[in-house]
């Protein structure tokens, strides 16, 4: 499949924080035949293994299933919905088609028509948020309510959906298994798609897999540069390449090694500065366990959270050919080492 | 008739080619006459060798969008509104840009990277749609200023009997003229399908000028008030509660004779109808009723007017095309 099938398919699926089985589910049978064997773990996280030779590294690909949902926080008279919306940029919602279990509603607003003489536009708060289901049985408090928003293919291979964050990166990682296929990897490696991590990174931190890994790898999204973000000119260029992050996140021999496998596939890629956390599962994956050397390569992509999200096929694919460079040439587990 | 197919059709004021090519697909049989004029309304008339009065029904094909006004050089559209449409509904809206409709969607600087002032409502100069290209130049070529740019909302219907589309206003008035259209009249019956009415009322003006009914009922949406937002006392109308008539509205006073025949039409077919409970607003009738006509409106509860997404019922659809049925038939006795 090319990344954009991938990428329609995976985008049109719904998976709030801690509900992440219809991705689950579908992965569980694209990725069949492309892996050696999948398991789930009590934390809610799938992991598809593809078996490389005895004892060499195991390589743990963190690719994040879940993605910003709003939940139902109350049901109003006349059926209306309240929600809480965290992580949501709320400026998106107003007139916005929104659907809580599949069936369709409307973030409500108030028309021009009835607005009081010079009213000026305020910012929403979330609790002026409210969602016309159009009558029927409200959904129960709890549910979550996802922007109802089909991908859409822009110009120049780029591609407009919402939960691009953080499907990009599991259409990397499902890309990875599918490049495996018939090229021999010299590391064993285990894509973990992981749970929660829009909400405190549970999934990863949980993973048990942590102990066992040589190489812990984030794929996530990131900022792509974009009009109107003022004072950001550091923000990642989208269709620059995968952004290797720089930082305490990343020790330097996991960046040499991200950046000697992103030059030896020959893909542009950039440096992300990340003078703190990461905001990835890498910066769980790091301190789980014993300690694991960690990277984090990030997709760059705008209007994050938002029913617009926007990525660059080409930053995908060259991800992959990033990480399918890695996983054939493989590496010494010595090499991740600090002198 | 083809309610999905008319809210899907795309149109901003002075660019309803699209949406008159359907309508002239939708015309039912029985029209005896289709004409069209220098500004893009089109008439169609049923019952002409009758000899009752000359009824016009109006509905706009129209309805509010952006247009391209600008580029930048990272390839991006700089947009404003064509009709009313405020700029807190935009950010992260799919639109389809120009009559090939290519897709594209409406960017925002993400709220994690905005502060402060930034964080404050955003404005017209701070939005742009992102189509893919990456160059000025690019952008140009792709969609060229003047170009515009619609909403991208497919027409759904809810559980509870609702639809939820862009452009019912005016596509449901459409849908109803079509559906007047459709049955035999025992009085000359002309429809017009008028242009920019968001942007003043301009098509209607000219309509009224070449039809000289001698009596007009403008068919259309309007808002509805029955939304958490809004105290009690502001409501205009409420949806689910039948079609909405007009008493009077910012610029126009009804015919009050007309006007109680449609009451007494909604209450022969049994239908429930409501006032439209607001001095505010107005509509197509605007524009005849300074030409000395006769006018009446006669609307559909709708929310979230203006906004990508708008929300109506389908039974206020269906009550609203039973009392146009009925007054069309009772008619001959009123004027």
């Amino acid at each position: 499949m090319t990344a954009r099938e991938w990428l329609q398919d995976l985008t049109a699926l719904r998976a709030a924080s801690g509900l992440e089985r219809s991705v689950h589910d579908y992965l569980r049978v694209h990725l069949e035949g492309l892996s050696d064997r999948l398991t789930t773990d009590g934390a809610g996280n799938l992991v598809a293994w593809r078996d490389g030779p005895d004892d060499s590294p195991l390589v743990l690909v963190a690719a994040h299933a879940d993605q910003v949902a709003m939940r139902v926080r109350a049901v109003l008279p006349g059926g209306y919905l309240r929600v809480s919306a965290p992580s949501i940029d709320l400026r998106c919602l107003q007139g916005l088609t929104v659907e809580a279990e599949g069936q369709p509603g409307v973030v409500g607003m108030l028309p021009p028509h009835l607005r009081r003489g010079g009213e000026p536009d305020k910012p929403l708060e979330e609790s002026d948020v409210y969602v016309d289901m159009g009558g029927g049985t409200p959904p129960p408090v709890g549910t979550p309510v996802y922007f109802r928003v089909a991908p859409r293919a822009l110009g120049q291979g780029r591609l407009s959906a919402p939960a691009l964050d953080n499907r990009a990166s599991v259409a990397a990682a499902c890309l990875l298994l599918e490049a495996l296929r018939d090229r021999e990897p010299n590391v064993r490696l285990a894509c973990a798609f992981t749970a929660g991590e829009e909400k405190g990174r549970g999934g990863a931190a949980f993973l048990g897999l942590a102990e066992q890994a040589d190489l812990g790898l984030a794929v996530d999204v990131t900022f792509a540069r974009q009009p109107e973000v003022t004072r950001r000119d550091h923000l990642m260029e989208l269709g620059g390449g995968p952004a290797i992050g720089v930082g305490p996140n990343v020790p330097m021999p996991v960046l040499s090694l991200l950046r000697r496998s992103a030059d030896a596939a020959g893909v542009n890629w950039q440096s992300e500065p990340l003078p703190g956390d990461s905001g990835t599962d890498g910066w769980a994956l790091q301190v789980a366990g014993l300690g694991l050397p960690t990277g984090v390569v990030s997709i760059p992509l705008r209007s994050m959270h938002s029913p617009a999200e926007v990525v660059a096929l080409s930053d995908v694919e060259a991800t992959t050919a990033l990480l399918a460079q890695l996983a054939t040439a493989g590496f010494a587990r010595e090499d991740l080492l600090w002198d | 008739m083809g309610l999905k197919e008319l809210c899907e059709s795309r149109g901003t004021p002075g660019r309803e080619e699209l949406v008159r090519a359907l309508v002239k697909d939708l015309l039912p049989a029985g029209v005896e006459q289709v004409t069209q004029d220098a500004l893009g309304n089109l008439y169609a008339a049923r019952g002409l060798r009758k000899s009752g009065p000359r009824i016009l029904l109006l509905a706009h094909l129209d309805e509010v969008g952006l247009m391209v006004v600008g580029h930048t050089d990272e390839g991006h559209l700089r947009i404003r509104p064509a009709g009313g449409v405020s700029a807190a509904v935009l950010p992260g809206k799919p639109v389809r840009v120009g009559a090939a409709g290519l897709h594209g969607t409406i960017g925002l600087a993400p709220a994690h990277l905005s502060r402060g002032e930034d964080r404050a409502a955003l404005t017209y100069d701070d939005l742009y749609v992102d189509i893919g290209s990456t160059t000025r130049r690019e952008a140009q070529q792709e969609a060229p200023v003047g170009e515009m740019v619609t909403f991208d909302t497919p027409y759904c219907e809810t559980q509870g009997g609702a639809a939820i589309a862009k452009a019912f206003d005016d596509r449901v008035g459409v849908h109803l003229a079509l559906s007047a259209l459709a049955e035999e009249t025992d009085f000359p019956l002309h429809v017009a399908f008028t242009v920019q009415e968001e942007v003043g009322l301009r098509g209607a003006r000219v309509a009224g000028r070449r039809v000289q009914p001698d009596a007009a009922l403008v068919l259309e949406a309007t808002a509805a008030g029955d939304t958490p937002d809004l105290p009690e006392g502001y409501l205009a109308t409420r949806v689910g509660d039948g079609p909405a008539l007009t008493l009077v509205d910012r610029s126009t006073i009804p015919d009050a004779p007309l006007m109680q025949s449609l009451v007494r039409a909604a209450e022969g077919a049994g239908v429930p109808w409501q006032w439209r409970r607001s001095v505010g607003g107005g509509n197509d009738a605007a524009a005849l009723w300074p030409q000395g006509l006769r006018v009446g409106a006669m609307s559909v509860p709708c929310r979230y007017l203006h906004s990508p997404a708008s929300l109506l019922s389908l039974a206020d659809v269906a009550a609203s095309q039973r009392l146009l049925t009925h007054w069309l038939q009772s008619l001959r006795e009123v004027v």
